[in-house]
């Protein structure tokens, strides 16, 4: 099992550097940018005001503190959209040519002659991914406090640490789903385009329940609802239905597809 | 080992059953792709599984490997259920594919540096790489196909397993080298390993195979050792006549006619010739006669009529 995970992170170091730098360069501008923000917070104010505030709201933004913590403005701006895509984005990549890539290609017969179950098969890829997003995270979100210290900006690192456990939990939960389609598709494509639609239709969801009150529940089918990244960032709090959500979608996703992938015909050509 | 005790393991190896197929089936779907097959592969002896395209060869294999699962039947490997035990049974088993595909950013010793991990043995033999002529430290995705097989190769033998199981072990390569590969599971099977290969080509398996299956359309059609089916008597007669060609009086039954000549007949005969050439004996009007025994190939054609 080990030197399928170690083999599996060789193969993905150079995409995780990658997806890390792109994360890097964007904090990197936003706390540079941050101070003059602050400087202007009253001016801002004012001009946000013009703005339909359901809609800023739909979107994720606090006005007040946007404009007047790092973490305010860094929930706005960056763990709103930004960050949750690229790590969606990451997700996407590995789960879905982790195993349905594998078959694809071919390469899937050279695992399963080898004296190894496929449960262990199946679990040394899920857990390298699981530890790719965990490093992703650890990395991207370090290097916000690293920066904000580097421009001297005031912030609160346990808030960044509350959402990196909720992004964890938010990928788990993603990762899940696309790990299980991954095991029972026989081409990569496949548990990508799935995993994509259907967050995007989840996304959709949130915004619509935000605009009509006769679709608010609508946002309970919606992982962009329970990935609350102003209550992380700004009151330092994940709310215990989030976390039974993500938790249990992650689990019960991940158990099926273990399950799918030991007793599915695996036929490569 | 002395001389003695190991044709002495071979003889034993041989009454040693070490793949049992028992009434296999495999649909896919409402596709039948297997129906009901039967077979065994004694210990040490190179079987050949025949078949033309779409006959089934490849999903028995995938089942033998526990790739697929059978929608009915048992598969035994050396004793054991095939599927219960199947990462067991891999330990000792060496698969090659008809295609070979590998991890194109990878050397060929990085594939085998990884199978010796998860295999968790080293037991290479660096002479096969020199055997083979291969460079190991080419990227997969640069090599042709001959040298993919011959890294197929080096990974289904570099454990020494008891059995292989190869499926169209020589497609798409040179003479030369199928030749090569001939020799090394000849020598594979004379230190007592079993060989298990599916093939449509006739002549691959006339030169290496102790014993054949042939598979038509998801069924067994026979069960032969090479020797028995060399010496099946199928015969192809030319008698050419002088006038009128008496075809009514020669093509009687188990007498097949092939072509009608202008000036003869060609037939088929699949019993003792020496009633007919008796028969054709007492037409005044033969002018020549040439009889050929059927070449392996007609055998082999006339199981999958």
């Amino acid at each position: 099992m080990w030197p399928i995970f170690t083999k599996t992170l060789k193969t993905n170091r150079i995409a995780l550097l990658v997806y890390n730098a792109i994360c890097i360069g964007f904090v990197w501008f936003y706390a540079a940018f941050f101070p003059s923000i602050f400087k202007e917070s009253e001016k801002l104010k004012e001009a946000f005001k013009a703005y339909p505030q359901d809609l800023m709201k739909a979107f994720g933004i606090e006005i007040e503190s946007f404009i007047s913590s790092f973490e305010g403005f860094m929930a706005g701006e960056y763990f709103s959209m930004l960050w949750p895509i690229i790590l969606i984005v990451l997700i996407i990549a590995y789960a879905g040519s982790a195993i349905a890539g594998e078959i694809e290609a071919g390469t899937i017969e050279l695992l399963l002659a080898q004296p190894i179950s496929r449960l262990r098969i199946f679990f040394a890829k899920y857990l390298s991914g699981l530890f790719i997003i965990t490093v992703f995270i650890a990395i991207s979100n370090s290097s916000v406090i690293l920066l904000a210290r580097l421009y001297n900006v005031s912030f609160h690192w346990e808030k960044f640490l509350t959402i990196s456990i909720l992004g964890f939990l938010f990928a788990f939960a993603v990762f899940g789903i696309c790990f299980m389609l991954s095991a029972v598709s026989s081409s990569k494509g496949k548990p990508a385009a799935l995993t994509g639609g259907l967050l995007i239709i989840m996304y959709a969801l949130n915004i619509f329940s935000s605009f009509q009150e006769s679709l608010k529940n609508l946002k309970y089918a919606s992982f962009f609802h329970y990935y609350d990244q102003n209550a992380a960032l700004l009151n330092n709090h994940i709310d215990t239905l989030s976390i039974a959500v993500f938790l249990a979608v992650g689990i019960i996703c991940t158990i099926v597809g273990a399950i799918a992938f030991v007793k599915r015909d695996i036929a490569t050509t | 080992m002395t001389k003695l005790s190991f044709s002495l393991r071979i003889k034993y190896l041989r009454h040693m059953t070490t793949i049992k197929v028992d009434k296999l089936k495999k649909y896919f779907g409402k596709t039948k792709a297997v129906d009901g097959i039967s077979f065994e592969v004694k210990g040490g002896e190179i079987m050949g599984f025949l078949g033309p395209n779409g006959a089934g060869k490849t999903t028995t294999i995938r089942c033998l490997m526990d790739f697929i699962r059978p929608t009915e039947g048992k598969i035994e490997i050396l004793g054991l259920d095939a599927q219960k035990n199947s990462p067991k049974l891999k330990a000792d088993i060496g698969y090659l594919s008809s295609e070979v595909d590998l991890y194109k950013s990878w050397t060929g010793t990085e594939h085998i540096l990884f199978m010796e991990r998860l295999r968790g043995i080293s037991r290479f033999d660096e002479e096969l790489i020199d055997k083979l002529k291969f460079d190991p430290r080419k990227k997969a995705g640069a090599l042709s196909t001959g040298n993919r097989q011959k890294l197929g190769i080096i990974l289904a033998l570099m454990h020494q397993p008891k059995l292989l199981v190869l499926d169209e072990p020589t497609l798409g390569l040179d003479p030369l080298l199928q030749n090569y590969i001939y020799e090394i599971l000849k020598s594979e099977a004379a230190k007592g390993k079993t060989i298990f290969m599916s093939s449509h080509n006739l002549a691959e398996v006339e030169k290496i195979c102790d014993r054949v299956v042939i598979l038509k359309e998801g069924e067994i059609v026979a069960t032969e050792s090479i020797n028995d089916i060399r010496r099946k008597r199928i015969y192809t007669v030319h008698a050419y006549f002088e006038g009128e060609i008496p075809k009514k009086e020669i093509v009687t039954d188990g007498i097949e006619l092939i072509e009608e000549l202008s000036d003869g007949l060609v037939l088929r005969i699949k019993a003792d010739i020496r009633p007919l050439l008796h028969k054709l004996s007492e037409y005044n009007n033969l002018k020549d006669l040439e009889v050929t025994h059927a070449s392996l190939e007609e055998v082999f054609m006339e199981f999958y009529r």
